[in-house]
């Protein structure tokens, strides 16, 4: 999965491997982070079934587009799986 | 008006408000170009399809096949894709010319909603904070394709949900 960020003058792109987010210990990391933010209350279970279906997307989908943000100040931001 | 490509371009062009001379600028061809694509009697360039498509917000395909490609069908069993390999399509413009396009493979969608996830609402779009998923997953599960939604907004929003 990548993340592309694109404000005009920067332009970062992010990889990030589901191989390794799918991951027990990273459910848990990511899910104490999540319910840090008290809004998204969620369980390193939940996150679990979660990554293991993106992993399976991937498999389905390849490179899918699933996010494009562009704004009408020219900043861009995109979610490749 | 006949469902042709040059009917497409000019509904795009209307819709968007600008003349053939602006769009045959932004386009880098002749204004005369622009209205021959309009009338039918020539095609753009294979080169532009890519770039017209993306000023009009549609894919390729849309523009070449038009709307009714998006039309709501309902797909019998033995004719109908994987659950697993389809797509929610979400595209929401606003008028202020922030575009949010998303493409959800509707597994990923169904074990969201399982987990009570709400990242599909991450525009904070109104109308899709109250849209019922469970009810498109359902709809996808027995078969139906297509538009399921089109709203344009007094102020020239538009949200669009398509399953594909």
């Amino acid at each position: 999965m990548k993340i592309m960020v694109d404000n005009g003058r920067y332009h970062f792109t992010f990889p990030v491997p589901i191989g390794i987010i799918a991951y027990t210990v990273t459910n848990h990391l990511v899910a104490g982070i999540l319910n840090n933010e008290k809004s998204i209350p969620v369980k390193a279970k939940d996150l679990s079934v979660l990554f293991n279906e993106l992993k399976r997307a991937k498999k389905t989908f390849g490179r899918l587009l699933l996010v494009d943000i562009e704004t009408s100040s020219g900043q861009r931001i995109k979610i490749t799986l | 008006m006949a469902d042709t490509l040059g009917s497409r371009i000019c509904e795009y062009r209307r819709g968007k408000g600008i003349t053939q001379d602006k769009l045959a600028e932004i386009m880098g061809v002749s204004s005369q170009a622009v209205s021959k694509w309009e009338n039918d009697m020539s095609c753009p360039d294979i080169g532009l399809l890519p770039q017209l498509a993306e000023y009009f917000n549609i894919t390729i395909d849309e523009l070449l096949r038009g709307e009714n490609s998006k039309a709501v069908k309902v797909i019998s069993d033995e004719n109908r894709k994987d659950f697993d390999k389809l797509i929610l399509k979400v595209l929401v413009s606003s008028s202020n010319g922030d575009i949010v396009k998303m493409n959800v493979p509707l597994c990923l969608l169904k074990a969201s909603l399982e987990i009570g996830s709400q990242f599909i609402q991450l525009t904070g779009n109104d109308t899709l904070k109250n849209m019922d998923y469970k009810s498109i997953l359902l709809a996808a599960e027995s078969g139906v394709i297509g538009k399921l939604l089109e709203v344009r907004s007094a102020d020239g929003d538009i949200v669009e949900i398509v399953i594909e």
